[in-house]
């Protein structure tokens, strides 16, 4: 009853959250929402099981991962992205100064494996803890940590090749070049919006 | 799909600041695209969803409340 009340509660607050991670493993903004709701359903159904004092948000993390396993192993849920329909997306964002620059690190992501583009949203973008990545995972510590380590990697190999392609077609420029312009680019909007959240974080 | 991985310019090896700093602006932005999301409203769907669970759920005599904590609008 009350505790029922102070579970609602809690999960309203991981809600955000859980829109965040599922907008991170399936491209669409719409096939995530129905991802984060489904996985609302199922911790709303499993709330007896839920450990009073363990983190909510941990434990939502993991409903949607499943969800979104199960699903993605019965049908097809992620969307390759589709550069027109991404751009609309962040177009559609309140926010004016909407980077593009972040297509390329969704385009970027996509091409990663699907654990260690996990890893690496859970750690490197969420902010959360190699040990509760782990528990999401239902893998060692170790294997998070070296999964978002090759995903770093990774990744910044795609977003070099990406900036060079770019560059290349457009003007003359070595890969390097190309990708300190993102760089610049991404450096620029820290210290503009970035910066006071990457405070609180 | 396009499974090229690594053109020889990419993959060249960088010096170590270089690579601290690329990793530096890709955690930035890691960061960024999820907290974008994290300050987006939430639609207001999540809600009523949240609101019929309380009414489907909570069978033990507890009345469901009757605004489910709707988001601002835009």
């Amino acid at each position: 009853m009350t505790d029922d009340k102070t579970f609602q509660k809690d999960l309203v607050a991981a809600i955000p959250h859980l829109r965040a991670f599922a907008r991170s493993l399936c491209n669409d903004p719409t096939m995530a929402d129905d991802l984060a709701q489904e996985a609302l359903a199922k911790a709303w159904k499993a709330r007896e099981s839920f450990e009073a004092g363990t983190s909510i948000k941990a434990w939502t993390f993991m409903i949607l991962r499943n969800q979104f396993y199960s699903e993605k192993r019965r049908s097809w849920r992620t969307a390759p992205l589709d550069v027109e329909m991404a751009e609309n997306t962040l177009l559609a964002n309140d926010d004016p100064t909407a980077p593009m620059e972040l297509l390329e690190l969704r385009n970027a992501l996509a091409k990663l494996p699907d654990e260690q583009k996990e890893a690496l949203i859970l750690v490197g973008a969420g902010g959360m803890a190699y040990e509760e990545a782990a528990q999401i995972c239902g893998c060692a510590v170790g294997t998070i940590k070296s999964r978002v380590s090759r995903a770093r990697r990774a990744l910044e190999v795609i977003l070099a090749e990406a900036g060079s392609r770019k560059n290349n077609a457009e003007r003359d420029i070595p890969a390097d070049k190309a990708f300190d312009d993102i760089l610049e680019q991404a450096n620029a909007l820290a210290g503009g919006s970035g910066r006071s959240r990457a405070r609180d974080v | 799909m396009a499974k090229e991985e690594s053109g020889d310019q990419a993959s060249k090896p960088v010096d170590a600041p270089t690579a601290r700093r690329r990793q530096d602006a890709i955690g930035r932005r890691l960061r960024q695209m999820y907290e974008d999301v994290v300050r987006e409203d939430v639609p207001t769907d999540f809600m009523k969803f949240l609101q019929e669970a309380d009414e489907r759920g909570g069978g033990q005599g507890q009345s469901p409340k009757p605004n489910g904590g709707k988001t601002p609008g835009k």
